[in-house]
């Protein structure tokens, strides 16, 4: 789409739904909003459209807006969807990748890496993205690039949640993340498409054990210090 | 002075009907793929404000079917050979997955939804063949339906608005001729039959290869009607 008036506000506002800086289910007061951005409620309207367009936003008739509430009943469902299209993408990356798609993959690829090394969690969200986007552009398909990157936004909240709520620690992650990295990208360089695409079935469930394990912490502990109340008395005993 | 146009639906809803019409004019090809959509002739259409057509026309370029220009009428987007030839690769991609998916999934309500689909698909063929494309991408999103999975089904929907434009293209086609046209649906119609068996015989890897011939059976009618040739002699 062309730079309209609403291009930037639509690229500030879903960075910061994606980054969870606007949470999920924040309302999104259009009047407060405009005159944050100093423009009109025509741009606002008009970005707000096209993030309800990707899914990220609700519009409610009559009632404003909202970001897009970040469910974990459909997670299975959406591990499901990741799989089947990032290994779809990958596999054509493999097939059709140019000279110039390599070098962006082996760049987007490194930047992940120096990201991951200082720790950044932000900063390595935003380059696992940037890394996944080169290789939707290797794969020459505008209309599958565009589903992937939908579904990568959706990836990305949820991967920010753990980073943000949890103690899921990027650093746990990212060795896993840049070894995955590498084989794809080594796969696509080799033009090796059922390699590609299997690391992209990989890679989402590699995405899944990390959000389960966010979901399973326990973060006060091993609750040591509160009674216990289990029935640890068998019947033969007493 | 131009009269104060006043809707009467709500905010909201009017954009929403402008979109459902546009779209509709859209992929029955009414609006040409790469002409121009003139907004005043929109806003003296719908007798609406701008805001509304707007908002319709940025949700119709978020999902490929319009594209905005700056300081210029949008465009219905065209279709050329590069994006259909992608298209149909996508196409490929989510309706195999679907129809997996489906198949493991699909409830016996879903299932119903299914074949009264493919019901109206098979009667259209020789009672109103226009209609054959609309009952197809009802078919085609009724498996979405069943797939349980609201992710790839969204994606699904939206490559099917698109598909029809392609589909419609041949119907546009003279030269087919009645007889061509009938054997084409029912050849489709009998791939719709034995898609609706996989799926109720919870078969996913027989209804990934028959979706597959299916995607065929439609590139292969496109690049017939591309391929068609009328000799001219003078």
């Amino acid at each position: 789409m062309p730079r309209t008036g609403g291009t930037k506000v639509y690229e500030t506002l879903r960075h910061k739904i994606l980054t969870l800086q606007l949470a999920p289910g924040a309302e999104l007061d259009e009047l407060a909003l405009a005159k944050a951005f100093g423009v009109s409620r025509t741009p606002l309207r008009e970005a707000l459209i096209r993030l309800s367009s990707e899914q990220l936003v609700q519009i409610l008739p009559n009632r404003g807006s909202v970001v897009a509430p970040l469910t974990l009943t459909d997670f299975p469902r959406f591990i499901e969807a990741l799989s089947l299209v990032e290994a779809a993408v990958n596999g054509f990356a493999a097939a059709r990748r140019t000279d110039t798609d390599i070098a962006a993959i082996a760049k987007a690829c490194a930047l992940y890496e120096a990201a991951a090394g200082r720790g950044d969690a932000l900063e390595m969200t935003e380059a696992n993205l940037a890394f996944h986007h080169s290789i939707a552009a290797a794969a020459h398909n505008p209309q599958l690039a565009s589903i992937y990157k939908m579904t990568l936004a959706e990836g990305t909240r949820l991967s920010r949640v753990s980073f943000a709520y949890g103690g899921n620690t990027p650093e746990t992650s990212a060795r896993r993340i840049i070894e995955d990295h590498r084989t794809l990208s080594n796969a696509i360089i080799a033009n090796d498409i059922d390699q590609a695409a299997q690391v992209g079935r990989s890679h989402a469930a590699l995405f899944q054990r990390r959000i389960i394990e966010f979901l399973s912490e326990n973060q006060l502990g091993d609750f040591r210090h509160l009674p216990d109340t289990s029935p640890t008395t068998s019947i033969e005993e007493s | 002075m131009m009269p104060r146009k006043v809707s009467i639906l709500p905010k909201g809803q009017s954009a929403a009907a402008i979109y459902t019409d546009l779209k509709k004019d859209i992929v029955e090809l009414r609006l040409a793929p790469a002409s121009q959509i003139e907004e005043a002739q929109l806003l003296e259409r719908f007798k609406l404000s701008r805001t509304p057509v707007r908002e319709a026309l940025t949700r119709l370029a978020s999902e490929g079917l319009v594209e905005l220009r700056t300081n210029r009428s949008a465009l219905v987007s065209s279709i050329d050979v590069a994006s259909a030839a992608t298209y149909l690769e996508s196409l490929e991609v989510i309706s195999t997955g679907i129809s997996q998916l489906a198949a493991v999934r699909r409830t016996e309500a879903k299932l119903d939804d299914i074949r009264s689909a493919q019901a109206a698909f098979r009667r259209n063929i020789t009672e109103n063949p226009a209609a054959c494309t609309g009952a197809n991408r009802e078919f085609h999103s009724r498996i979405g339906a069943a797939s349980g999975n609201r992710y790839l089904q969204l994606q699904y929907d939206r490559l099917l608005d698109n598909g029809m434009r392609l589909a419609n293209i041949p119907f546009q086609f003279a030269e087919e001729g009645e007889t061509d046209r009938i054997a084409h649906l029912t050849r489709a119609a009998d791939q719709h039959d034995d898609l609706i068996d996989a799926i109720a015989d919870r078969d996913g890897a027989r209804a990934v290869h028959i979706a597959k011939i299916h995607c065929q059976l439609f590139r292969g009618r496109l690049f017939r009607y591309l391929a068609f040739v009328t000799e001219v002699r003078t």
